[in-house]
Parts: C-alpha cells; sequence; structure tokens
C-alpha cells in the first residue's frame, strides 16, 4: 500500500512537471502570436488613404426594430416600404406604404412604435410628411387632394384643401415661425401656401419651362436660398426666393433624370435623389459636385429612393424597395487653407 | 486521475490492525498531493490575449474598398488575462482543488476598465491606460501577461483624477493626475520617483516629452497654456493663453509630439493647433461644425510613423483620420458600444507596429486598431 501510494505521489509529481511543461510552451506560442505581422510588401502604386465617396459615410442602415413592452411582449417589426422620413431630435417618422403605418422610430433605444394607421386615414400612398417641432406632423395625402395636420397624439386639427388650387400634393415645408405651410403641387406645377389656419393666400411658381416654371413637380424642401423645387420635365431642379416666388437659380442641366427627392443642408448643399439611376446627386448652390450610390442592397446602394430627411449632419435615406432606412453623415466642407 | 486517487478515500479491502498508520500515512500523502497541486497552481502562466480573428475583422472603409485600417481587438481588463492553457494538469487541478474547498462560489470582483481616459504603449508592447473612474493606471504588460493596477500617484497620495500618460526619460512613466495638480514619475513597477509641477499646474492633462530635446509639455485645461518642464522638473517655459486666436487656447487638453511639431487638442475652440516645439503656431485642423470632420468636441489626438493624424471626435464618437495637410481621409465609429463604434472617446495612442489605441471612456475599454497601409 505504501509503495503505491509514493507511486501515486511520483506520479502526481511527473503529471505536474508535464502540465508546467505544457503551460510554458502554451506561453512560446503566445510569444509567437504577438509577434509583428509580416512586413509590408512595397507597391509601386499607393492607394489613396481615403474614402472613395468622401461625401457622405454610410453609418448604419435601419430595417426595422423591436415594437412592444414587458406586458404584450417585445417583437422585431419589419418595415416593407418605407416612402416618407422626417427626422426631429434623432427620431425617425417613417410612412410604410406597404403596411400602410406611420411608424416613430427612436434612434438611441432603437424601437419602434406605431404612431398611426393610415388605412382609410389617407386616400392613397403618403407622399411626404413634415414633422413640426411641437412633434406634430403633416401628411401629403396625394389622392386626397388635401395635406392633413396631426397633432403629437395623432388627433386630426386641420386640413389643407383648395379645389381650384391643390390637386396632387407632393412635398410640405412648415415655415415653424409664421405658421405657413408650403406644399408642392404635382398637377397645377406651383407651390401653394396655405396660413397656420388653413387658408390659401398665395402660389410660387406656375406651370411651363422657363425660369421659374416647372413641368410636373416631384420634390420640395426650403433652405438657405430659398424654397428648392425639383420636376420631372422642365427644368429639373430650381431655387425660388421664398418671399416673392422670384427665380434665384437652376440646377446644372442635364445633372439630374428623374429626380424625387430632396433635402438641404444648413449650409445650403443640395442632395437630390435621383429615380433613374438610384444615386444621390449632391450639388452646392446648383453646381452638381459629387453623385453618390448606384443600384443594388449593399450599404450605400439604393433600390428606389422614395424620400430623403436632413438633420445635424446625418442624412436619412428612405431605401423603399429595400426595406429599409439607410444613415449616413455627411462630411463637412473641405477646409479652408491653413494659415 | 492522479488528483482524484491521492484525494479520493482509501481503498476499503484491508481491515488490520496497521490501518491507523495507513490513513495517517494517506493523510501525509493527501498533503504533498495538495503541496504539489499549489505549486503547479503558484506556476500558472497567463498570457494577454485581445485579438480576434484578422479574417473575419471589421475594416474601413468597407469593402469593396481597399482596406486601410483593421480592428484587432479590445483591452477590457481581466478578461483579456487567460491561462496560457487552459487544459493542464496544473490548472485542472487547481480548478478541483478551487471546487472542493468552495472557491468558486466565492464572490469575485473582477479588475476591468471603468472610465480610461489616457492611453500608452511603451516599446515593451506594455500599454498603460489611466481611468478616472476606478482612479488608477492600469498596465497590461503583453510579454508576462499580466495586469496590474497601479493606485499610488506617490507613496502618500493616491490617484485621483490620472488622465494624461507619456514615456519620460530613463525608462519612467509621466502622470498627470488634474486634480492633485502635478506630474508624478512612476518607474516600471508603478513606484514613484518624484513629483514635479506642484504650485506651478493647476489642471494638468495632457503631457508628451520630447525625446530629442528631453522637455515635457503639460497642457494646463484651466490654466489654458502650456506649460514646459525640463527632465528634473524645472519648469522652463509657458506659452498660450486663453482666446480664440492662432496661438491661444480655450481648455487645452490632449498633446502629443511627431517630429519637432507640437500637436494641442484646444477643445473648446474645437480645433486641434500644430504647433512648433516653442509654441510658434503652425497649422489648425478642424472647426466648429455638425458634419464628418468638423471637431466639435476634439479630444485624443496622435500621429503615426507615416504622418496621418488621428483626432478622437469624442461628440459624434469618431476617431477621424486626416492627412499631413489636414485634409480628412477616413471617419472610423458612430456612437454605439458594437464592435468600430465608440461613446464618448478619450486618447488615442499609435505605436511603432502601425497599431493605434482608443480609450472608449464610456464603452470602458481600449479599442485597438491596425494600420494597413496598402490594404495588406
Amino acid at each position: 500500500m505504501s509503495f503505491s501510494a509514493t507511486r501515486i505521489a511520483r506520479l502526481t509529481l511527473i503529471f505536474c512537471g508535464l502540465g508546467l511543461l505544457s503551460a510554458l510552451s502554451g506561453c512560446t506560442s503566445i510569444a509567437d502570436l504577438t509577434r509583428a505581422g509580416p512586413a509590408v510588401s512595397a507597391s509601386a502604386e499607393p492607394t489613396p488613404l481615403s474614402a472613395a465617396n468622401p461625401w457622405l459615410y454610410p453609418l448604419e442602415s435601419i430595417s426595422g426594430g423591436s415594437m412592444g413592452n414587458a406586458i404584450v411582449g417585445n417583437a422585431p417589426q419589419r418595415l416593407k416600404r418605407p416612402v416618407a422620413v422626417a427626422v426631429r431630435d434623432h427620431d425617425l417618422y417613417i410612412v410604410d406604404a406597404d403596411q400602410e403605418l406611420l411608424y416613430l422610430y427612436d434612434t438611441f433605444t432603437r424601437r419602434m412604435s406605431v404612431l398611426k394607421e393610415l388605412r382609410g386615414v389617407v386616400a392613397g400612398e403618403v407622399a411626404d410628411i413634415y414633422v413640426a417641432g411641437d412633434r406634430s406632423y403633416y401628411l401629403a395625402d396625394s389622392f386626397g387632394h388635401r395635406v392633413l395636420h396631426f397633432d403629437r397624439s395623432g388627433r386630426l386639427v386641420q386640413t389643407f384643401q383648395d379645389a381650384l388650387n391643390l390637386s396632387r400634393p407632393v412635398a410640405i415645408s412648415v415655415d415653424e415661425t409664421t405658421g405657413d405651410v408650403y406644399v408642392a403641387d404635382g398637377f397645377f406645377d406651383h407651390i401653394a401656401v396655405f396660413n397656420s389656419a388653413g387658408k390659401l393666400w398665395r402660389a410660387l411658381g406656375d406651370r411651363g419651362q422657363e425660369d421659374g416654371e416647372f413641368l410636373n413637380i416631384t420634390a420640395m424642401t426650403r433652405g438657405p436660398d430659398g424654397v428648392y423645387v425639383t420636376a420631372r420635365l422642365g427644368k429639373r431642379g430650381q431655387v425660388l426666393d421664398q418671399e416673392h416666388g422670384q427665380f434665384r437659380y437652376a440646377f446644372e442641366d442635364n445633372a439630374l433624370a428623374f429626380p424625387n427627392s430632396i433635402a438641404v443642408d444648413p449650409i445650403g448643399r443640395a442632395y437630390v435623389s435621383d429615380f433613374l439611376d438610384n444615386s444621390i446627386k449632391i450639388f452646392e448652390h446648383g453646381r452638381l459636385v459629387a453623385t453618390v450610390g448606384g443600384t443594388g442592397v449593399g450599404p450605400g446602394r439604393f433600390k428606389g429612393i422614395a424620400d430623403l430627411a436632413l438633420e445635424s449632419g446625418f442624412l436619412y435615406v428612405a431605401d423603399s424597395l429595400n426595406g429599409r432606412i439607410q444613415v449616413f453623415r455627411i462630411a463637412a466642407p473641405p477646409a479652408e487653407k491653413s494659415k | 486521475m492522479a488528483a482524484f486517487r491521492c484525494s479520493g478515500s482509501p481503498p476499503r479491502r484491508r481491515k488490520k490492525a496497521s490501518d491507523v498508520k495507513l490513513v495517517s500515512r494517506t493523510y501525509l500523502l493527501l498533503g504533498i498531493c495538495l503541496a504539489v497541486l499549489m505549486a503547479g497552481c503558484a506556476s500558472t502562466h497567463t498570457v494577454l490575449r485581445y485579438e480576434t480573428d484578422p479574417a473575419a475583422a471589421m475594416v474601413w472603409p468597407p469593402s469593396p474598398e481597399t482596406p486601410h485600417y483593421r480592428y484587432v481587438g479590445e483591452l477590457t481588463g481581466e478578461e483579456n488575462i487567460q491561462a496560457a492553457d487552459e487544459n493542464t494538469f496544473a490548472s485542472a487541478g487547481t480548478r478541483f482543488f478551487k471546487w472542493l474547498v468552495g472557491l468558486t462560489s466565492a464572490k469575485h470582483i473582477p479588475v476591468v476598465l471603468q472610465r480610461p481616459q489616457g492611453v500608452m504603449v511603451d516599446g515593451a508592447g506594455r500599454v498603460y491606460v489611466t481611468d478616472v473612474s476606478r482612479q488608477a493606471v492600469y498596465v497590461f504588460d503583453q510579454a508576462e501577461g499580466k495586469l496590474a493596477v497601479w493606485e499610488m500617484a506617490t507613496a502618500k497620495d493616491r490617484f485621483m483624477t490620472p488622465i494624461g500618460i507619456a514615456p519620460g526619460a530613463n525608462d519612467e512613466i509621466l502622470v498627470t493626475d488634474a486634480q492633485l495638480g502635478y506630474v508624478t514619475r512612476l518607474d516600471r513597477e508603478g513606484r514613484s520617483r518624484g513629483t514635479f509641477g506642484q504650485g506651478q499646474l493647476s489642471w494638468p492633462t495632457g503631457i508628451a516629452r520630447d525625446p530629442v530635446s528631453g522637455r515635457i509639455y503639460v497642457a494646463e485645461t484651466h490654466g489654458h497654456d502650456i506649460k514646459v518642464f525640463s527632465d528634473a522638473g524645472e519648469l522652463l517655459q509657458s506659452f498660450g493663453k486663453r482666446g480664440e486666436a492662432s496661438g491661444e487656447f480655450n481648455s487645452p487638453t490632449f498633446l502629443t509630439i511627431a517630429g519637432d511639431r507640437l500637436y494641442v487638442t484646444d477643445t473648446l475652440n474645437a480645433r486641434v493647433q500644430v504647433l512648433t516645439l516653442d509654441g510658434r503656431p503652425v497649422q489648425t485642423i478642424g472647426r466648429r461644425g455638425e458634419f464628418v470632420g468638423d471637431l466639435p468636441r476634439p479630444k485624443g489626438v496622435g500621429v503615426d510613423k507615416d504622418g496621418n493624424i488621428y483626432v478622437v471626435e469624442s461628440y459624434f464618437d469618431y476617431l477621424l483620420v486626416f492627412n499631413a495637410t489636414g485634409e480628412l481621409l477616413l471617419p472610423i465609429g458612430g456612437t454605439g458600444s458594437g464592435v468600430g463604434q465608440f461613446y464618448q472617446p478619450g486618447g488615442v495612442w499609435t505605436d511603432q507596429r502601425d497599431r493605434i489605441y482608443i480609450a472608449d471612456t464610456f464603452n470602458g475599454r481600449v479599442v485597438v486598431l491596425r494600420f494597413l497601409k496598402e490594404g495588406t
């Protein structure tokens, strides 16, 4: 017995020794791991370090969010065909035309909730959404020939309509200091301006092919240079004075084929989506400076851009047929030469 | 197997008078076994692991473009320190012994980074991280596979707000403590070798040392200037004052030196100023704004050996890569806690192995990236 016990002790010692050895050999293999990688082979043509697209940097892609609560249960909800998007304090308002729902998406918690069921409320697809600072929202009901204004809890507070001057509203912008509601009309080809009480009191632009005239307006927004309007035919992109509707300037000729949404940043760069080639074209005071994107499903690629929204350096793109909102960060304009 | 036999119950076949003697002998042997096991425990080697699989790691810019930066991994604390080989006999024995005496159920408070601010890597690959929440300096030692936490700024003072960290002369490590208001020199074991700047510094943050002249630059965030000390700790010079003009500062925070240029993060002026080593301004990078490449809240600054400038922009949570002329090359990041995202990051460090270390403050980690140059 004593013999066998000492043998056990001896065996233990041997095993421990083996264990130590293997531990040490483990260490050497880790030392190999931490060695510097292979030397970089010198290449004749250095690749430029900057990204190929230095205008819009893809940040993320939102194709849905978590919905529900602890009582009814949480479930992921996917977007099907987002056709209109607006943003306010990093909260996204997304109109899904297939599901006929207006979603609120919180970009911080990545949670989504249904703000309003649109079935029976609007006659067809919602063409545009505008969210005001008090979180009330405006929906362009193209087929219903009107614009609906809902308060933050979804109660209808105002209907903007005018049988003789508003037929197919395609875009909305609200001047939140005066309360004026600018509605672009794709049928009458002008911008109808309503006061906050719902009374039409003036219109900017007219149908035609001259400066300040449009053929088939597709989108409109307001920015530092005035009212930015895109059209399917004629002059594709023009900027009008906000006060009197005078022509300011037109976007570069032949730069746009089928513009269908527009967003403008605070320093006057305009982002226009082109339905023809699934791209976003960037203009600086009418001059085309970059074309971003193309058809596809990857980051920075689109299928049927339906709407653009812009806030504090973030650009949100309703990539409708890909069923997602793509988020981009906008690059700063090039720095002035340093002293 | 041997462990089970030596710690198991003795065989019950024999029942003789010598049983008592046998039992005592068995206990003796059991003791020897345990001693051997514990010896094995003491010599268990640990390694520092943080690297993810390079083939699957995230790259910037994303494909199909040529990648220039690759995610390497992150340092979070003792999670990165593991036994060299989990399956050795010694470690199995140790685990069994721990289970036997109930050590595994004991409440264990993990050593993790809390709010890392500054980061520095020395020539031996040791990563030093200042943590303002833990009020200590963490040392991740890659060569020895160990993690140390240094809590003492001097023999009697504990760290209060350690922020800036830089290599000093004679293998010393220089750490600024904003609240203590001085710079402490530590040796490689974390022992204090004296301090300087007491009474001359009110809120020291960033620190950098010019290895050529041996001058130490300290950013005075509340004093809005840069103070220059000799290696001996003598105040040589001070430049800048509060203001917006070139050469003036508004809460400077992080510093770095590359060649004969001093890079100062002029945080509340929303820019990085490049100065000569005697304080003459030569270049400004960034401005206030909301677009990528603007610097609404710049923090750490670093320059790699190819001359690229790295600026941590902690408002929109980006690491921005600029070329030497100040053009934006690439943004890396975005807000979040996932891979390739940051949450109010602080300092940045570039080492000689083309690695970039970012103190991702509110995610409690140090993110390591690798510069791939030609996309290799």
